[in-house]
C-alpha cells in the first residue's frame, strides 16, 4: 500500500536506516512489509509512529498485528484513534484483541465521547470491546449510553454491559439492572450479581437472598453470597443460613463468610456442623465465624477442631478459641 | 559453545518454507546469539546448541516458523 504526500514527505526527515525500513512498508511483497514492521518495532523509533499507523491499513494481518503491538510499545496518545478502527469484527480477531488490550493502556477521560461514538454501532464485536475500554475511564457519564445494552439482544453484551456498571465512579443504584438476575443466561446472572454487590438499593438485597436460595447454578449462587457480604444487611442473615447448607462448597465458604458480617447466636447450631464439612476452606470459615460469634458453646467443637487435618482450620480454631479466653 | 553438528535434533526447529530471507528478528531477540542466517539459503538456523528456552525467538517470529522444543523436564 502506497504511502500518501504527506507521508512520502516524512520519509525524508527520517534517518537513512530507518528510511529503508519504512519504505519497505509500501513494498507490494508481503514478506518485505512483515521484515520492515518487525524492524520498526524493534527500531521503536517515535517518528515512525504515522508509518505505523499507515500499516494499521495493510491487507495483511500479521504486518497489523506487528504495527498495532509496535503502536502499543510506544505508548503514544497519538495511536489511540487508529487503534479504535481496528477493534470490530472487519479485522482478525488477534488484531482486535490485540488492540484492545494496547488501548486499555492507553486511553484516558479525555476518549470518552469518542468512546461513546464508537459506542453507537452495529456491530457486537466493536461494542464488546468499547464496553470493556469504557471500564478504564469509569465515568458515571457513559451510563446513558451503556444503559440500552443491558436488553440487547447478544448475550455477550449484555454481560460486558453489566460488568462495565460496576466500574463506573459513584454509581450506587440502577434499576434497569436489577432485572438481569433473572436473565435466560447464566453468564450474564453471575456477572449481575458482582454488580449488584456494588450497589446500594433497598430492594437489592431481596433480589441477591432469592438468587442464593434459588438459582440453579452454583457460581450463581456463590456470587450472590459474595455480594451480601459487600452489603453486610442484617435482612440478609435467614437466607445466608440456609445457604450453608449448599450442596456447592464455593457457595457455603462464601454464604459463611457473608454470615460473619450479620451473625446471630441462633445460627451457632449451623456454623458448628460446617466445622465438619469435607472442604477445608468451608470448615475454615466456620471457625473464624465461631471466634466472631463469641459463643462459650462453641468451645467443644473448636477444641475438636485443634486436630483437623488442615493447618489453616487448626490455626483459625486456636485463634478463635483465644478469642472465647480459652 | 558447541557447533551445532546436526541441524535437524536442535531444540530451536525453524520452519524453511515460513523464514523470511531478510528478517532477523529471532536472530536479534536470542540473549545468547545462537541463531544465525544460513548464508546459502537465507533462512535462520540455530548455529549453537546453547537453548535456554526462553522461547522469545518463537514469539517474535512475524511468520510464526520457529518451534523451539522444550525438553520433558523443563516443562
Amino acid at each position: 500500500m502506497k504511502f500518501n504526500q504527506s507521508l512520502q514527505s516524512e520519509i525524508d526527515l527520517l534517518d537513512e536506516e530507518v528510511q529503508e525500513m519504512v519504505e519497505m512498508l509500501s513494498s507490494d511483497d508481503e514478506g518485505d512489509r512483515l521484515v520492515a514492521a518487525v524492524n520498526l518495532q524493534q527500531e521503536c523509533d517515535e517518528d515512525t509512529i504515522p508509518f505505523l499507523i499507515h500499516a494499521l491499513e495493510d491487507s495483511s494481518s500479521s504486518v497489523q498485528l506487528i504495527a498495532v503491538t509496535t503502536l502499543w510499545e510506544m505508548a503514544n496518545a497519538k495511536a489511540v484513534l487508529p487503534l479504535l478502527e481496528c477493534i470490530n469484527s472487519k479485522r482478525d480477531k488477534k488484531v482486535s484483541d490485540e488492540a484492545c488490550s494496547a488501548l486499555k493502556e492507553l486511553i484516558n477521560q479525555d476518549h470518552l465521547l469518542k468512546l461513546l461514538d464508537y459506542l453507537e454501532s452495529e456491530d457486537d464485536l466493536q461494542i464488546n470491546y468499547v464496553l470493556i475500554l469504557l471500564r478504564k475511564i469509569h465515568d458515571v457519564q457513559a451510563l446513558p449510553s451503556i444503559s440500552p445494552y443491558l436488553s440487547s439482544e447478544n448475550k455477550n453484551i449484555r454481560k460486558e454491559a453489566v460488568i462495565t456498571l460496576r466500574y463506573l465512579n459513584q454509581l450506587t443504584h440502577f434499576t434497569p439492572a436489577n432485572t438481569l438476575a433473572d436473565d435466560p443466561d447464566q453468564e450474564v446472572r453471575k456477572e449481575t450479581m458482582l454488580t449488584l454487590g456494588n450497589f446500594r438499593e433497598d430492594c437489592i438485597v431481596p433480589i441477591l437472598c432469592n438468587s442464593l436460595e434459588n438459582d440453579e447454578s452454583w457460581e450463581v449462587r456463590r456470587n450472590a453470597a459474595i455480594a451480601l457480604e459487600m452489603h453486610g444487611d442484617n435482612s440478609s442473615a435467614k437466607s445466608l443460613s440456609s445457604a450453608i447448607s449448599d450442596l456447592h462448597w464455593q457457595v457455603r465458604k462464601f454464604s459463611m463468610r457473608a454470615l460473619t458480617k450479620v451473625l446471630s447466636e441462633e445460627y451457632l447450631g449451623e456454623i458448628v456442623k460446617l466445622l465438619c464439612d469435607d472442604y477445608s476452606d468451608v470448615r475454615k470459615e466456620a471457625a473464624i465465624a465461631l471466634g466472631l460469634l463469641g459463643s462459650k458453646k462453641a468451645i467443644p467443637s473448636l477444641k475438636q477442631s485443634l486436630d483437623d487435618a488442615d493447618i489453616e482450620v487448626r490455626i483459625q480454631s486456636q485463634k478463635a478459641l483465644e478469642k472465647l479466653n480459652v | 559453545m558447541a557447533l551445532t553438528s546436526n541441524r535437524v535434533d536442535v531444540p530451536v526447529i525453524v520452519d524453511e518454507s515460513k523464514c523470511l530471507d531478510k528478517c532477523k528478528a529471532c536472530i536479534e531477540v536470542c540473549p545468547l546469539d545462537v541463531l544465525a542466517k544460513n548464508p546459502d539459503t537465507g533462512k535462520a538456523y540455530m548455529k549453537y546448541d546453547e537453548c535456554w528456552f526462553c522461547l522469545p525467538c518463537e514469539k517474535e517470529c512475524p511468520v510464526g516458523a520457529i518451534t523451539v522444543q522444550i525438553p520433558f523436564l523443563l516443562r
